[in-house]
């Protein structure tokens, strides 16, 4: 008696064959309706959200966060060019020009609204008028203020804390505004400016993201494509492997498009790994197909093979692809838990597609080459009547 | 050409399965021994970003001026019990003061801590050398500039005791150190004091990753048992796959341990990823063998005069599994090294070991794989080893 799986694989079988145009047309539609969620799909970098927030240090790391702004934390490292070769250029980053610098920076950002604290050595001198270089070189004698330099007086540090929010355009307009403050500033000849923190540090991975994304899907897809051209040593052949699984890809993007759910630092290597394991089923799919044509096998005999053979073992190895990426929702980290949630996802999605479009592709691959073919044959043969009739 | 190839391997598989086997046993007490060398490693967040990028570059200018950013803080909370109690309300408690005074002195004298900052050492460094006596006091130092702002918050709840280390400190021996310190100074009442900073993050995830590997492992070899079980509905051909993901991840690991790779939390899923990924060379393996063996069945009743056997399924399944097999394992292995090829490589650790992993589990798939099911198949287990024992009984 043959199992239940067996016979519904057999049915999908003639069920593709039968109708192979509908079926595509299907696909299509199915395409375009999880495609439109490609337009939604976000990008994350809040590398935080990726971590296990539950965990004491966790929660308690983010209590000193709100209390004292250390995610919202830009550093102004203020540091002397050595490449300037001017006699007036500064050679002690305690020389009275950086620190007067400094406080008309300090001024500037502590009137911005969303900053909360700016700490630096231009504290030491808040609320004075006027500050001379005589009484700045005297407080700076002070040991705390050791602190905010360098042991070798090379570098000073400025931190500005606020309150920017989480979204990336707050971020981007916060960072703008620090830059912006920078440039305003007087500055003595000699000294460089530089800008780093948690918000410069988030929007970096920001712009790294998305040019990752993009990047590794399109490196991964031509190295692939390459290689099943060579290896089904034909370009159809190798089209007919790498279409559904692109199917697959975009229905699985679409899909996080339409669920809200992010790309992340966790997700953004997700379509070149879509791309390596779900090309699998297809190859399987079709070497299988061709082995049973080239037995002089009829279409339908041949996909009932397939699809039977080796659709009952995809559907068995990539249930178990999804079982392994799948359990790691149970990680402690939220990195591993959104990687094997969106790849379950993607695998899912693959072999819908290898179960599905694969077979309709082949027939309708099959088909073209036919009708081209006899369309071919015949347009010779045609002129092969007019080169009889003309004579030589 | 490459056909002739497998079909020599084939040949050479089906003929002698025994030594296949044997040489694969001894590769894996191997990698058994070298997965026990590896180590958990830290997982670090900057050396994941490119570093020619303004903010890494400022950021490693800071580390070469100002030393190690290694940071742990002692976080002190107010967390009174009663109301109108005489319990600490306000971080700038002269008794608070003492107190993260008391745990600063302690913990700087602990090894590879270079020094401690605390609301402490800057009311001395602005009072004189000595620390105030009334909260009044207090509050007229903290008043003057924003020096405290750092480390004591705005609503005066939190007040914070920055330790600063040495960038190769081995946090599983300083870890304890410190709570001991937090653990011997006597707190004053409504007091909390713990362990923070980002660098204890990677600590506790460190501390995370071995309970996490053994869970998804487990969870996911039940499961891919319980669906190859069930696809086959054979527990000879239900556990034989298994045979690919058990010796697959065996051999990772000995691989990983024997180049010194070390699990961070970033690979702390790739067991069962490999497992799950690795499984489908066998399946794939044995559902065509089964297939063959049909096929024989069909062959025989129809051509009695034909002498085919398991070996002969066998030769003619890997001849045909071995090229898609290579196929897939190399798409596989493109996919997972693309994820290393972007600048970000927060999952680059990953993507390695997972080639790694696929590749040693389609070498499993070809070679143990065939090996165990034809020994299984075709020898009598119990004659075999009747024979051995006769072979080595001592003659009297």
């Amino acid at each position: 008696m043959e199992d239940p799986l067996q016979k519904a694989l057999v049915r999908l079988a003639e069920i593709q064959r039968k109708h192979a145009k509908s079926l595509a047309v299907l696909v299509i539609i199915f395409t375009i309706v999880l495609g439109i969620g490609l337009k939604d799909l976000t990008i994350n970098s809040d590398f935080r959200k990726e971590m296990p927030r539950e965990l004491p240090i966790f929660a308690l790391n983010d209590r000193i966060s709100d209390k004292f702004g250390g995610q919202d934390t830009v550093v102004i490292a203020v540091q002397i060019d050595e490449s300037v070769d001017l006699k007036s250029a500064v050679r002690d980053i305690r020389d009275p020009r950086v620190i007067q610098s400094l406080i008309f920076l300090d001024g500037e950002l502590r009137n911005e609204p969303t900053v909360t604290s700016v700490a630096s050595p231009a504290s030491f001198f808040r609320g004075n008028e006027t500050v001379p270089p005589e009484e700045i070189t005297q407080t700076l004698r002070n040991p705390q203020a050791n602190a905010f330099f360098s042991r070798n007086y090379k570098m000073t540090l400025m931190y500005v804390t606020a309150d920017i929010g989480s979204g990336e355009e707050q971020i981007q307009n916060f960072d703008e505004l620090v830059q912006k403050r920078i440039d305003y500033t007087p500055k003595p000849p000699g000294v460089n400016f530089g800008i780093t923190g948690g918000p410069i540090l988030r929007m970096t991975i920001f712009d790294l993201l998305k040019s990752d994304a993009v990047f590794t899907l399109i490196v991964a897809a031509v190295i692939i494509l390459i290689l099943l051209f060579v290896m089904q040593r034909s370009y159809t052949q190798g089209i007919l492997v790498f279409a559904p699984l692109s199917l697959g890809l975009i229905w699985t993007m679409g899909t996080l498009g339409w669920l809200g759910i992010p790309l992340s630092v966790a997700t953004v290597g997700l379509s070149s790994m879509i791309l390596g394991l779900g090309v699998e089923y297809g190859v399987f799919m079709l070497s299988r197909y061709n082995e049973e044509r080239a037995k002089r096998n009829s279409q339908l005999d041949s996909l009932r093979t397939t699809v039977r053979g080796i659709g009952s073992a995809i559907i068995g190895s990539g249930l178990t692809v999804i079982v392994g990426f799948g359990v790691l929702a149970l990680a402690t980290v939220p990195m591993i838990q959104h990687l094997g949630e969106t790849l379950a996802l993607g695998i899912a999605f693959c072999l819908l597609a290898a179960l599905f479009v694969n077979p309709v592709f082949i027939l309708l691959e099959e088909d073209y080459e036919y009708w081209n073919t006899h369309r071919k044959l015949l347009k010779l043969s045609k002129k092969k009547e007019e080169h009889v009739l003309r004579g030589r | 050409m490459g056909n002739k190839v497998i079909e020599l391997y084939s040949g050479f598989v089906t003929k002698f399965p025994i030594v296949v086997l044997v040489l694969m046993l001894v590769v894996s007490v191997f990698a058994i021994h070298m997965a026990g060398t590896i180590q958990t490693k830290k997982s670090d967040i900057k050396s994941m970003i490119p570093q020619d990028v303004e903010a890494i570059s400022t950021l490693n200018s800071i580390e070469n001026e100002f030393g190690s950013t290694n940071i742990i803080s002692f976080a002190v909370e107010t967390d009174p019990s009663y109301k109108g109690s005489d319990e600490v309300r306000d971080v700038r408690d002269p008794r608070v003061i003492l107190y993260m005074d008391q745990l600063s002195m302690l913990a700087l004298h602990t090894d590879n801590v270079i020094d401690v900052t605390s609301p402490a050492s800057v009311l001395r460094s602005i009072n004189g050398g000595r620390l105030p006596q009334s909260t009044r006091e207090v509050q007229d130092l903290t008043n003057k500039n924003g020096l405290l702002d750092r480390s004591i918050s705005k609503d005066y709840t939190l007040a914070l005791v920055t330790i600063r280390t040495t960038d190769d400190v081995d946090l599983s021996k300083l870890e304890p150190e410190l709570e001991k310190i937090l653990q011997q100074v006597p707190k004053p009442p409504g007091i909390t004091a713990s362990l923070g900073g980002s660098v204890m993050e990677s600590q506790k995830m460190q501390q995370a990753i071995a309970p996490d590997m053994a869970k998804t492992s487990t969870y996911s070899l039940i499961g891919i048992l319980i669906i190859v079980l069930v696809l086959f509905r054979s527990i000879k051909y239900g556990f034989t796959p298994m045979t690919t993901i058990i010796f697959g991840t065996l051999w990772t690991m000995g691989y990983v341990g024997l180049i010194g790779m070390g699990l961070s939390s970033q690979t702390s899923g790739v067991t069962s990823m490999i497992m799950g990924i690795g499984i489908d060379f066998g399946i794939q393996l044995v559902t065509r063998y089964r297939l063959e063996l049909a096929n024989l069945s069909a062959l025989k009743v129809q051509h009695s005069q034909l002498q085919l056997g398991h070996k002969d399924a066998m030769a003619v399944t890997l001849n045909n599994v071995i090229i898609p097999m290579l196929t897939t394992t190399l798409a596989a292995l493109i996919g997972f090294q693309a994820m290393s090829l972007g600048r970000l490589t927060f999952l680059g650790d990953m993507g390695t070991m997972m080639s790694y992993g696929v590749a040693a589990s389609m070498i499993a798939a070809i070679t143990i794989v065939p090996a165990i099911i034809l020994i299984i198949d075709t020898m009598n287990i119990k004659n075999t080893y009747k024979k051995l024992m006769n072979k080595f009984e001592v003659r009297i």
